[in-house]
């Protein structure tokens, strides 16, 4: 895995007729755990989409080297005729090693629900359970997209810290899109925060160098009590953005 | 929920005992009995038709183009329904013959086979499949464009192969649509085989009640219609309703937050 990359280059995509993403560009290397971070509705997800190529409406270029991407969506998109065991077992596909299914539903705490069906899980256990099912297929990279949203706290530590002893032990690539700041800050190597209307990539930071209190003075809309839509409106986050660039000369969104 | 089943059981048993006493009262006060003979005759006349093997061969033979009809036209129906349901421009080419289809008399589409076909079980078959595919193509259409876009993008996302997606998450979605065409088809097409039977086959059902209207026998044609339209009650209390109860079981378990990204 130690060579493989993901490089992301868009310089715009457009929804009806209104860009929605600009001018964004990254590279994500082998053993790296990265958090996209910016406000509800800023476009991580559709950033996340189209570097897992569901999306290819868009200017500019993708190009990865992974093998296996396994993906938490933000909802657990689990097929609900089928067991929780049999989800994991859906993705594996020929040339997979099998995985130990029970081995898996115990690392995030599910070790009772492999024979029942989603509508018979929690929220939170199905998020747990599509984790697993993303893990299941051992990916070389990972791509998380606000994976611990309505987990208790202890809970979303655990397995933050499960993801991030994951990417340390293989080597895989891992993207946490998250509002949330305080599940990110502890586990990941760098930080790319969106936002702005249209959202461009205001900051790409190692965390080796940057300490929460830096990135929340900087980019405010990232305490959670700021980070949905209503609480700061969109429109008022291109100051932030661009008061932060401009304190640097340039946009500090260079790759780390 | 026990009770109120045994409720509805019973209800259903005195009402099929009112629907024979109906019949016994008015083949008691018809002035002629061959008009309309009493359940007793009739019932005599199909256990007649057994012992001699009569019933049996006729059903055997109607069964079988019931049977072969109704896959073909499930499984034709299917395929275009969901290419219908699922490309727009498939819909667009599709919809205006499917019109006509579901508007064209039954009668005219077995004739017409009979015609450009020959009088032969491909022609019985293919009048069958013609008549009733129309409406399957309708019903699993709906079922296509429900389709979850989550599911199928999140087994796009892990790389699942093709026909894995379409028998893991397609086909699971299209079952109640499936189950839905297949029960109503069925009452269709047995329908639908008699009346091709009785224009053109040398056999089956359709073909010994062309026989007994001939000799105007009321007492053979109650005997056959019945005992078919029972056969075929059974067949569908027996094989699709359990089938459409196991496609759909897994909604029963109810709706949580982790069952769809809706």
């Amino acid at each position: 895995m130690g060579d493989r990359m993901l490089e992301v280059r868009i310089d715009r995509k457009i929804f009806g007729t209104e860009p929605v993403l600009r001018d964004i560009g990254f590279t994500i290397r082998a053993g790296e755990v990265v958090a996209l971070l910016g406000p509800s509705g800023a476009g991580k997800t559709t950033l996340l989409r189209i570097l897992l190529g569901l999306d290819s409406a868009f200017q500019g270029q993708v190009r990865r080297d992974h093998r296996r991407v396994g993906v938490v969506f933000q909802e657990p998109r689990l097929l609900p005729w089928l067991t929780v065991a049999e989800n994991i077992r859906f993705v594996i596909t020929g040339g997979m090693p099998p995985p130990d299914i029970q081995a898996l539903l115990e690392s995030v705490q599910l070790g009772h629900a492999g024979s029942l069906h989603p509508a018979q899980l929690s929220l939170g256990m199905a998020r747990r359970a599509a984790l697993a099912r993303a893990m299941a297929i051992s990916p070389d990279l990972l791509v998380l997209d606000e994976p611990f949203v309505s987990l208790d706290a202890q809970l979303a530590t655990g397995l933050a810290d499960a993801v991030a002893a994951y990417a340390r032990s293989t080597g895989a690539s891992v993207i946490l899109a998250t509002h949330d700041l305080a599940q990110a800050v502890q586990r990941v190597s760098r930080f790319l925060v969106l936002a702005g209307r249209p959202t461009t990539l205001c900051a790409d930071r190692p965390a080796a160098s940057t300490s929460p209190a830096n990135l929340l003075r900087d980019f405010p809309f990232l305490r959670a009590e700021n980070a949905t839509a209503e609480a700061l409106p969109l429109a008022a986050i291109p100051d932030y953005c661009h008061r932060n660039n401009n304190q640097r000369g340039e946009c500090d969104a260079s790759p780390a | 929920m026990g009770r109120i089943d045994a409720a509805a059981a019973r209800d259903r048993l005195l009402s099929l005992l009112g629907f024979l006493t109906v019949w016994w009262a008015g083949a008691r006060i018809a002035t002629a009995p061959a008009l309309l003979p009493g359940p007793q005759r009739v019932g005599r006349f199909i256990w007649q038709e057994c012992v001699t093997g009569a019933l049996p061969a006729a059903f055997a033979a109607t069964l079988t183009r019931v049977a072969i009809a109704f896959i073909l036209a499930m499984a034709v129906g299917g395929i275009i329904g969901y290419l219908a349901g699922r490309s727009p421009r498939a819909n667009a080419w599709i919809d205006p013959w499917l019109v006509i289809a579901l508007n064209l008399p039954v009668l005219v589409v077995i004739v017409l086979a009979y015609i450009w076909v020959g009088l032969n079980d491909a022609a019985a078959i293919l009048a069958v499949v013609l008549a009733k595919a129309p409406t399957v193509i309708v019903t699993v259409r709906e079922g296509a464009r429900t389709l979850d876009a989550g599911w199928a993008e999140m087994a796009r996302a892990f790389e699942v192969p093709l026909r894995r997606r379409l028998r893991f998450v397609v086909l699971p979605q299209l079952l109640p649509y499936l189950a839905t065409a297949g029960r109503s088809g069925l009452s269709i097409t047995w329908k639908i085989v008699l009346i091709v039977e009785l224009l053109g086959r040398p056999s089956g059902v359709g073909y010994t009640l062309n026989l007994l209207f001939q000799n105007f026998n009321v007492t053979g044609i109650l005997g056959y219609g019945l005992a078919f339209a029972a056969l075929m009650l059974v067949v569908e209390t027996a094989l699709l309703q359990p089938f459409e109860r196991r496609a759909t079981a897994w909604r029963s378990l109810g709706r949580s937050d982790g069952r769809s990204h809706a």
